[in-house]
């Protein structure tokens, strides 16, 4: 993060601290970091509820039992 | 308007043709207004079969009226992955129609349209066909076990129902989806494939049945009159002589 900031630090204004220059740069980064548009939040859900989609060994195991006691 | 589509998310489970014989089961032995949407992209089988249909009339001599048929509405890929777009579509439909049928490619990712749509809860109700397949009805139950915790409501049925097998295996397999949580209707249905295809007055020539009402269904696979009842929520309205 360190790196980032240096990285992104922008040049020399005069009458401004590193500190401040961090304090106008914090709320950027926080925006982009931690807030998830609420589509995304739905798709991930949506990604949640389909992974469980993938079959069930108890199941398949069950199915047989039925599928072999009647054939 | 009621928004229904049968979908299973394997392929060659019939989909495309119970859609389309439910659409026209609904048009005309009921005499809904029925928008059939054409998912399948680039295939588009259903508004084939439909052109197919018009020009084999036309070459017999008697052209049909469109205005006496029911709508199939292709929907390209790009427009498909526009929800939204889709969304504005349905309500924009919603006053004309009484019957919206979907039919979606064998597939159910999150980024599938049908997938999309059903977690915005568009169906009233999906349906699902089940065939006597370990692999099948261990899919098919954890689709309806999905779609159920999208909060979809969602009714499985038995089809390729051939009448060899002993109806203790079906009694069993659907206690088994019920005590899954799962509905499965106690409708079976012979091979839709086979009821499909109408002859032509006795000659050899078939033909699919998204223009035409279909022939002697009634005594050939009662089973899919009465599983179509039961989805068009209309029990009893057409006569049935016996069940599959």
């Amino acid at each position: 993060m360190k790196g980032w900031f240096r990285q992104k630090k922008p040049p020399e204004k005069p009458g401004l601290t590193d500190e401040q220059i961090l304090l106008l740069l914090v709320p950027r980064v926080t925006i982009e970091h931690n807030v998830v548009p609420p589509l995304l939040r739905e798709q991930r859900k949506l990604q949640e509820q389909v992974k469980r989609q993938a079959i069930d060994v108890q199941d398949e195991m069950e199915i047989s039992d039925i599928l072999t006691k009647f054939a | 308007m009621k928004v229904v589509s049968f979908f299973s998310a394997k392929g060659g489970t019939c989909k495309t043709t119970m859609n389309m014989m439910f659409s026209s089961f609904l048009k005309y032995y009921l005499g809904k207004k029925v928008l059939l949407l054409d998912f399948d992209s680039p295939e588009f089988n259903l508004s084939n079969v439909r052109k197919r249909e018009l020009l084999y009339a036309q070459g017999k001599g008697a052209p049909l009226d469109p205005e006496t048929l029911y709508p199939i509405q292709e929907v390209d890929e790009e427009t498909a992955r526009d929800t939204k777009a889709i969304l504005d579509f349905i309500e924009d439909v919603r006053p004309e129609f009484d019957f919206l049928v979907m039919d979606f490619g064998g597939s159910f990712a999150p980024s599938d349209p049908v997938c999309q749509l059903a977690y915005l809860k568009v169906f009233d109700l999906m349906v699902v066909p089940v065939e006597l397949d370990g692999m099948i009805v261990a899919s098919a139950k954890s689709l309806a076990w999905t779609l159920k915790e999208m909060g979809q409501e969602t009714l499985l049925f038995f089809n390729k129902v051939h009448g060899r097998e002993k109806p203790e295996l079906y009694e069993a397999l659907e206690d088994w989806f019920r005590g899954k949580g799962v509905s499965i209707s106690q409708n079976r249905v012979k091979n839709a494939l086979n009821v499909r295809r109408d002859s032509d007055n006795g000659t050899n020539f078939v033909r699919s049945s998204v223009t035409f009402p279909l022939k002697d269904i009634r005594a050939n696979n009662p089973g899919i009159i009465k599983l179509f009842e039961e989805v068009a929520g209309n029990e009893g309205m057409v006569q049935t002589e016996k069940t599959a």
